[in-house]
């Protein structure tokens, strides 16, 4: 957001893009039809939002209007985010082919993709006290 | 890294908020710059020091055996 809390037209594009990437990613792979089709759907879902995202994170740095400590909280927050969803696939994946451990409600996967927004929420909430 | 921030700031009569506000950062910044938890970018303290009229190093003091 721009220093007067107001969007930019770029904002609300990036926004957009990825409200209908995450949308096209889960109800709409799942709506469109079955087989290579909601593959394909899922595909491009997925990839308009992880691009518009990018994109997002570029505009906010190229601004420099930001506050540079919480720059550096959420720097901090997405390396360590990711490290951990990382080992978590990994050690998931083991669980799942040796094991016969199966998870409550959810997909295992869905369980997993949770882990980051986690370790993030963690990551902030430490930083923000020590730093 | 130390610093003497809170010392300019009393003198110069300004709150943390108004700090702040005048070098584009948040209140938390400001306050946990003047605690040592956060070690200023380089610009972010040039925009301190030619707020207080004053040489980076007035304010902040690097001691290498720290």
């Amino acid at each position: 957001m721009t220093s007067q809390n107001r969007l930019t037209n770029h904002e609300v594009a990036i926004i957009g893009i990825m409200a209908l990437g995450v949308l096209a990613l889960t109800v709409g792979a799942d709506t469109v039809g079955t087989g290579p089709i909601s593959a394909f759907t899922a595909t491009i879902g997925g990839s308009a939002a992880a691009l518009g995202g990018a994109w997002g994170y570029r505009i906010t740095e190229r601004r420099g209007d930001y506050d540079e400590r919480y720059h550096q909280i959420l720097l901090r927050g997405g390396a360590i985010s990711m490290w951990v969803f990382y080992w978590a696939v990994a050690v998931w994946s083991q669980v799942d082919s040796n094991t016969d451990v199966t998870t409550p409600v959810l997909e295992p996967l869905t369980w997993v993709l949770a882990v980051p927004w986690v370790a993030f929420a963690v990551t902030y909430l430490y930083y923000t006290r020590v730093m | 890294m130390k610093n003497d921030l809170k010392v300019w700031r009393a003198k110069a009569d300004v709150t943390q908020a108004e700090l702040a506000e005048e070098v584009g950062v948040s209140r938390q910044t400001i306050n946990a710059i003047e605690r040592g938890r956060y070690d200023p970018s380089l610009e972010l303290a040039f925009e301190l020091a030619d707020y207080f009229e004053c040489q980076i190093q007035d304010i902040f003091h690097y001691d290498p055996e720290e």
